[in-house]
C-alpha cells in the first residue's frame, strides 16, 4: 500500500527540537536551582524532628539520626497562647503596609519622570534611593532622634504648647510608625524598578496621544500605567505572598515591651521565646509554615489575576 | 559585533580567573615558617609541631597580625592560626562549624556556648591530657575553679577565671553639682535618694532626674531594667539569691513587689525617665553626657568613656558615684561575680589534642605568663611594692589585646597583675577605687558563679530573664498593674521558671554540703 | 536682535506649557513633592556623615544634627587604617563585579526562554523558580551543600549559592514578554539562532531593565553579610560588610580602645556611623553611573508595521 500517513506534526520531540537552544539556555539556571535551592530542602525534615546537631559526625547524619517527633513543633507553635494575637498583628501590620505603601513608588516614579532637568532628576533619584541602604538599627536611631520624647518633633510640639506624643511607646501610634519608617526606607528602591520600565516606553506613543489632544493626566492613565501593569501585578502578588514574612528585623529593632500587644509578630515572638535556646527545629517549623502560606497566597493571587485581568506570572 | 566578541572574551577570562582563584583559596593548610628556635626550657617533643587552629569570640582586631600572636609563638614554639566568630549569630556559626568537622584544636567559649556544647557531646574530656602535659596549668588553677569545668565527673575546659572576683562595677552616675543646686547631698539611703529626686525635679524641671536601660542587652554588663543600687535597699543583691536556705530568682524575692512599687511611684511622679522603655545604652549616654539627665544607671566601663565627653560638654559639672543604697533596716549589698569568663576547650574531632594541651601549658609557665600578659619589667611595667604600674603608651600598644589569647590564668597572682590594666586609664582607676574598692565589705557574690554546665539551666535562662525584665518594665510604666504580679509569677514558672529553680536548687544543696 | 530674543523666550515658555493645564499643575506638584522627598531622604545621610566626622564629645552626647561639630578624621582613619579594611574592600569589589556578571548572564539566559509563551514546560519551570523562592531548607543544609562541594572559604561560596535571584529573573522575564514578537521575526527569517537573537537584538533594546537588574544584583552582592559570615572563616576572605558589621557591633572593643587611649576622638557612635557610611558610599555611587542607561525612548519603534 502506498498511502502516505501524515507525520504527527505535534509529537513531543518535534515541538522541542527547534527550541533546543532555549532549553540549553535554561540549563545553568536549573543546575543552580537544583544544587543550591532544592537539595538543601531536605533540611525541612528538621521541622519534624528533635534535632541535635552533634548526634552524628556531620549535620546530615545528625538530621537522619535525630528522633522523629511528627507535628509536635507545629503544635507548640500554634498552641502558644500568644499565637492568635501575633498572627493578628502580623496580618494587620503587613496589610497596612501593602495598602498605604504599595502605590507610593509608582507615584514617585511617575512624578520623577516629570522632572525635565537631567541633572536634577538624577540627583533626586539618587537621594531617594539612599535610605534603602541604611540598616534598621541606623533607621531606628535616626527616627528616635526625630520622634523620641526628647526628639525634634516633640521639641516643636512643646514649643507650640501642644502635648508631646510618645511615638515609640503609644500603642495607638506605633503601628503607623512602623509603616512610615518602612515607606521612607523602601519607596525609593521600588521606584527605581518602575522607573526602568517607564523609560522604555516608546515616546512616539506620547506624541500620538498629544496630537489626539490627550492631556498629561490622560496620557498617564492610558499609556504609562498600562505599560507598567505587568510589573505592578508582579510586585503586588509578591507582596501579598510574603504577608506573613516581612518586617522581622524592623520590628525587632524598634519595638519594646510596652507595645508588644500591637507590634509583636510571629517571628519576634518565637525569637524571644526561643532566646538562647538554639532551637533549630522550632525555627524551621515556623519557616515551613510561612513558606506554605506564602506559596498558597502567591498561587491564589496569581489565579485571581489570571481570571480577572488576564495576567499571570506563569 | 567586535565589541560583543571582546566582551565575551573578557568575561570568559574573568570566569576562568575566578575558577583558579577559587580553587586555590580553599582550605589549604597555611605554610608556616618553622618555629623560632628560641623556645622555652620545656623539653620539645621530637615530632614536628603542627600549626594549631584556634577559634575565639569576636573582637575587632586581626588576631593573626597582632603582636601577641608572634609573642606567643616565640614563647611556646607553637605557631597558630587564629579565627574569630562573627559579632552576630556567633552561636549558629559555632554550632555549624563544630558539627561539620571544622577541625579546630582549641575553641575559646563564652559560658553560654560552653554549657550547650558540653551537654551535646561536642568536646573532649581533658583529665588525662592535663595529667600528662598540663603541670603549669594545674599549679595555677585552684581546685574550686575546676569544679565549674566539670561535667559528669570529667573536666572539659581550661578556665579563664574572672580576674578580680570582688569587682563591683555598677553604680548610679550622678551630677553632684545639680544635686547641690537642689540643696541636697549625695544620697546613701533609699529615703535620701527619693528626696534628692524630688528636689531635683522641683528645682530643675527641665531635666530628667533619673534614667536607665530598657533591657539586659541595652547596656553591656548591666543586670537589666532594675538598678542594683536601688535593689540593694530592699535586700536584693543578685539575680539569684538565698532566701530561707533556697535560691530564688529576683522575681520571686519577697521584696520584689516593694521594688516595683517604688519604681512605679518614681515613674508616676515624673522622677524618672518617661522614655525608659526605649532607652538603649547609646541613648542613656546621650542623655547624661548632654546634661539632660541628672542621674543615670551606669557601670565602670561606660562611665570611663563618658567622663572625657562630659568634661568637654559640661565643663562646670562635678560627678559622683552613688553606691548601693541602704534600706530601712540597714540592708545594703553590691553584686560581684566570681565565675569563669572564658572556657577553653578542645573539640572532640581535633587531631592535635596533645599538642594543644602542651601549647596551653607553655603559655601558663610563670615566666611566659608574666611576659605574655604584662610584658617585660622596666619596659612595659614597673613595680611599686605589691603593685604593678603600667608604662604608657607601650603597655597599651603591645599588650592591649593579650586578654583575648588567654586560655587560663595564674589565679593566685593575676588579680594583682590585672589591676595594672585598670591603671591604664586614670579615670577608670579612680572609679575602681571609689566604687569597687570602697564596696569591698558589702560585695555579695553571685551564688551561681561556679554552677557547672547543665543543659536544662542554660536552655531557659535567657528567655526567662527577658520575660522577667519585660514585665518589670511594664509594671514600672503602668502598662501592667502591680496586681498582676502573682499571675505573672505563675506564667513565669510555667514557662520554665519552676524547672529552672528546681535544677538550680538541687545543685546548690549538693554544692553546699 | 530683539525679535530673535523674543522668539527664544516664547519658545522656552511654550516648552513648559506645551501641555494642558492639569498636566502643568501635575508637573509642578511633581517637582515640589519629589524635591521634598529628596531632601527627606537625604537628611539622614547628612546626619550619619556628620556623626562620622565629629568629635567624640558631641557624638556621644547626641548633639549632632546635620553639621559636624569638632571636625575630625580620626574615626575614619581608624576604620580604614586597619589592614583588614583594604583587603576586605578589594574582596567585596571583586565579588560584586564577578558576581553581577555571572548573575546577569544566568538570569538573562533563564528569563528569555521563559518569556516565550509557547515553550513546552515553561509553566513548570516558572513554578519551580517560585517554589524555590518561597521554600527555604535552613541555614544548616545550605552550609552542608557548600561544604560538600568543597567551596567553604572560597570566592565561589560568595557567588554561587545565590547567583540567580528569582525575583530579578521574573522582572526581566516580564520585560521580555512585553517586547513585540516582530522584532525577532526578521532575524529568524535570516536563520539566526536563539543565542544570537538574545544577545544581538533583545539585549540592546533591554538596556534599562538590564541596567536596573544589574544594579539590584550589584547591591545585593555588595551588601551581603549573612552568606559571607557563614561560608568564610579566613580573615583574608573577609568582605567589607563583615568587617564593618564587626565594627558596628564591637562597641566593647571600641570602648576598650578608648579606655586605653584617653583623649582619642573615637567613640562608639562615631565608629558605627562611619562604618555605615563606608559601607554605603561606593555602591550609591554606582547608581548615577548606571542612570545613563535610563534613556527615554529606546527605539523599539524601529521595527514598525
Amino acid at each position: 500500500m502506498n498511502s502516505i500517513t501524515p507525520k504527527k506534526t505535534n509529537s513531543f520531540f518535534t515541538r522541542i527540537k527547534p527550541n533546543i537552544g532555549l532549553y540549553i539556555m535554561l540549563m545553568p539556571g536549573l543546575i543552580f536551582l537544583f544544587i543550591y535551592k532544592f537539595v538543601p530542602l531536605f533540611g525541612l525534615l528538621i521541622a519534624f524532628k528533635d534535632f541535635n546537631i552533634f548526634l552524628g559526625e556531620n549535620p546530615f547524619e545528625s538530621i537522619m539520626l535525630s528522633p522523629y517527633v511528627g507535628w509536635d513543633h507545629f503544635i507548640r507553635l500554634f498552641g502558644n497562647p500568644d499565637f492568635a494575637q501575633v498572627l493578628k498583628n502580623t496580618l494587620i501590620i503587613n496589610g497596612y503596609k501593602i495598602i498605604f505603601l504599595f502605590p507610593l513608588p509608582l507615584i514617585a516614579a511617575i512624578m520623577l519622570n516629570e522632572i525635565r532637568q537631567k541633572t536634577y532628576k538624577k540627583l533626586i533619584q539618587t537621594f531617594i534611593y539612599i535610605p534603602y541602604f541604611f540598616s534598621w538599627v541606623v533607621v531606628f536611631g535616626i527616627f528616635y532622634s526625630l520622634l523620641g520624647n526628647q526628639g525634634i518633633v516633640n521639641e516643636l510640639l512643646t514649643l507650640m504648647g501642644l502635648p508631646s506624643i510618645s511615638f515609640f511607646t503609644e500603642k495607638s501610634v506605633f503601628r503607623s510608625l512602623l509603616v512610615v519608617t518602612e515607606g521612607w526606607k523602601e519607596t525609593g528602591w521600588y521606584a527605581v524598578i518602575y522607573l526602568a520600565s517607564i523609560t522604555s516606553i516608546d515616546p512616539s506613543l506620547y506624541e500620538a496621544a498629544k496630537i489626539d489632544g490627550a492631556g498629561k493626566l490622560k496620557q498617564i492613565k492610558h499609556i504609562t500605567l498600562p505599560s507598567l501593569f505587568p510589573t505592578i501585578v508582579l510586585l503586588l502578588i509578591m507582596k501579598v505572598g510574603y504577608i506573613l514574612d516581612t518586617g522581622f528585623e524592623q520590628i525587632l529593632v524598634m519595638y519594646n515591651p510596652t507595645v508588644y500587644d500591637v507590634a509583636d509578630v510571629i517571628q519576634t515572638n518565637v525569637y524571644r521565646k526561643g532566646m538562647g535556646q538554639m532551637d533549630f527545629s522550632l525555627g524551621t517549623a515556623l519557616g515551613l509554615f510561612n513558606s506554605v502560606i506564602s506559596f498558597i497566597l502567591i498561587v491564589g493571587s496569581n489565579t485571581i489575576s489570571k481570571k480577572f485581568i488576564k495576567r499571570s506570572i506563569w | 559585533m567586535k565589541k560583543k566578541k571582546t566582551l565575551s572574551c573578557v568575561i570568559a577570562m574573568v570566569l576562568m580567573a575566578v575558577f583558579l582563584v577559587g580553587c586555590t583559596t580553599s582550605n589549604e593548610p597555611r605554610n608556616t615558617s618553622s618555629p623560632d628556635s628560641q623556645s622555652t626550657n620545656y623539653q620539645t617533643v621530637n615530632e614536628e609541631k603542627p600549626t594549631l587552629r584556634i577559634l575565639g569570640y569576636n573582637a575587632s582586631f586581626d588576631p593573626n597580625t597582632d603582636l601577641m600572636a608572634s609573642e606567643i609563638a616565640k614563647s611556646t614554639g607553637y605557631s597558630a592560626e587564629y579565627f574569630m566568630l562573627p559579632a552576630e549569630n556567633a552561636d549558629e556559626k559555632l554550632n555549624t562549624e563544630l558539627s561539620s568537622g571544622s577541625n579546630y584544636d582549641i575553641v575559646m567559649l563564652l559560658s553560654s556556648q560552653y554549657y550547650k556544647l558540653v551537654g551535646q557531646g561536642a568536646l573532649l574530656p581533658l583529665d588525662d591530657l592535663l595529667n600528662e602535659h598540663g603541670e603549669y596549668i594545674k599549679a595555677a588553677v585552684q581546685d574550686s575553679t575546676w569544679k565549674a569545668c566539670t561535667y559528669e565527673e570529667q573536666i572539659y575546659a581550661l578556665p579563664f577565671r574572672k580576674e578580680y572576683t570582688k569587682d563591683v562595677t555598677d553604680f548610679i552616675f550622678a551630677r553632684k553639682d545639680i544635686i547641690e543646686e537642689a540643696g541636697k547631698k549625695i544620697p546613701t539611703t533609699l529615703d535620701e535618694f527619693y528626696d534628692v529626686l524630688k528636689a531635683i525635679k522641683e528645682k530643675r524641671s527641665d531635666l530628667i532626674p533619673f534614667t536607665g536601660p530598657n533591657s539586659t542587652e541595652a547596656m553591656a554588663g548591666s543586670s537589666g531594667v532594675l538598678s542594683p543600687t536601688i535593689n540593694s535597699a530592699f535586700g536584693i543583691y543578685n539575680v539569684w539569691q538565698e532566701v530561707d536556705g533556697k535560691l530564688v530568682n529576683m522575681l520571686k524575692h519577697p521584696r520584689m513587689k516593694d521594688v516595683l512599687t517604688f519604681m512605679n511611684k518614681l515613674y508616676a511622679e515624673g522622677l524618672c525617665d518617661a522614655d525608659w522603655p526605649i532607652n538603649t545604652g547609646t541613648i542613656i549616654n546621650e542623655k547624661f553626657s548632654s546634661g539632660n539627665a541628672a542621674m543615670a544607671m551606669s557601670n565602670r566601663n561606660t562611665a570611663t568613656v563618658l567622663l572625657p565627653v562630659i568634661r568637654e560638654n559640661l565643663p562646670d559639672s562635678e560627678l559622683a558615684y552613688i553606691l548601693p543604697l541602704i534600706g530601712a533596716n540597714g540592708e545594703q549589698g553590691a553584686k560581684c561575680e566570681d565565675s569563669i569568663v572564658v572556657f577553653s576547650c578542645i573539640p572532640k574531632n581535633s587531631k592535635n589534642a596533645a599538642h594543644a594541651m602542651k601549647f596551653m601549658n607553655l603559655k601558663q609557665k610563670p615566666d611566659n605568663f608574666l611576659y605574655l600578659t604584662l610584658g617585660v619589667e622596666g619596659t612595659h611595667f614597673s613595680r611599686d611594692s605589691e603593685e604593678y604600674i603600667p608604662i604608657m603608651p607601650i603597655f597599651s600598644d603591645e599588650r592591649t589585646n593579650s586578654y583575648w589569647y588567654l586560655t587560663s590564668i595564674d589565679e593566685y597572682n593575676y588579680p594583682t597583675m590585672w589591676m595594672s590594666r585598670v591603671r591604664k586609664n586614670a579615670d577608670m582607676w579612680e572609679i575602681f577605687e571609689k566604687v569597687s574598692l570602697a564596696s569591698d565589705d558589702i560585695a555579695v557574690s553571685n551564688p551561681l558563679g561556679y554552677m557547672p554546665p547543665n543543659a536544662e539551666i542554660s536552655k531557659y535562662q535567657q528567655s526567662l530573664d527577658k520575660m522577667a525584665n519585660d514585665y518589670y518594665l511594664k509594671v514600672i510604666t503602668d502598662a501592667e498593674p502591680i496586681s498582676s504580679y502573682d499571675e505573672f509569677v505563675k506564667q513565669w514558672d510555667a514557662a520554665g521558671g519552676e524547672q529552672l529553680t528546681n535544677e538550680i536548687n538541687s545543685w546548690y544543696l549538693n554544692y553546699n554540703k | 536682535m530683539v525679535i530673535k530674543m523674543q522668539t527664544y523666550k516664547i519658545k522656552s515658555f511654550t516648552k513648559i506649557t506645551d501641555t494642558d493645564l492639569s498636566g502643568m499643575i501635575f508637573r509642578i506638584i511633581s517637582y515640589i513633592i519629589m524635591s521634598i522627598a529628596g531632601i527627606l531622604a537625604l537628611f539622614p545621610f547628612i546626619h550619619v556623615f556628620a556623626k562620622s566626622v565629629s568629635s567624640a564629645a558631641s557624638v556621644t552626647s547626641g548633639s549632632i544634627r546635620f553639621i559636624p561639630i569638632g571636625f575630625q578624621l580620626e574615626t575614619i582613619q581608624y576604620i580604614i587604617g586597619e589592614t583588614i579594611y583594604l583587603r576586605a574592600f578589594v574582596n567585596t569589589v571583586f565579588v560584586t563585579f564577578i558576581g553581577t556578571v555571572a548573575s546577569m548572564l544566568t538570569t538573562i539566559l533563564t528569563a528569555y526562554p521563559l518569556s516565550k509563551p509557547k515553550l513546552v514546560g515553561r509553566r513548570f519551570v516558572i513554578i519551580l523558580y517560585i517554589f524555590s523562592m518561597v521554600f527555604y531548607g535552613g541555614m544548616i543544609p545550605a552550609y552542608m551543600v557548600v561544604k560538600t562541594l568543597g567551596l567553604i572559604d572560597s570566592y565561589f561560596a560568595l557567588i554561587l549559592p545565590f547567583v540567580i535571584i528569582q525575583f530579578n529573573m521574573l522582572i526581566i522575564k516580564n520585560y521580555f514578554e512585553g517586547l513585540p514578537e516582530s522584532i525577532e521575526e526578521s532575524a529568524k527569517l535570516d536563520g539566526a539562532g536563539y543565542f544570537k537573537i538574545l544577545f544581538y537584538i533583545i539585549c540592546p533594546i533591554s538596556k534599562p531593565v538590564i541596567a536596573t537588574i544589574s544594579m539590584l544584583y550589584a547591591v545585593n552582592y555588595w551588601n551581603n553579610y549573612f552568606h559571607a559570615m557563614l561560608y568564610t572563616n579566613s580573615p583574608s576572605l573577609k568582605t567589607l560588610q563583615l568587617y564593618l558589621y564587626d565594627m558596628i557591633y564591637s562597641s566593647e572593643q571600641v570602648t576598650e580602645k578608648i579606655i586605653s587611649n584617653p583623649g582619642t576622638n573615637i567613640c562608639v557612635g562615631g565608629v558605627q556611623s562611619a562604618s555605615v557610611l563606608l559601607a554605603m558610599v561606593p555602591i550609591i555611587l554606582l547608581y548615577p553611573a548606571v542612570q545613563k542607561y535610563f534613556v527615554q525612548g529606546i527605539t523599539i519603534g524601529s521595527v514598525k508595521g
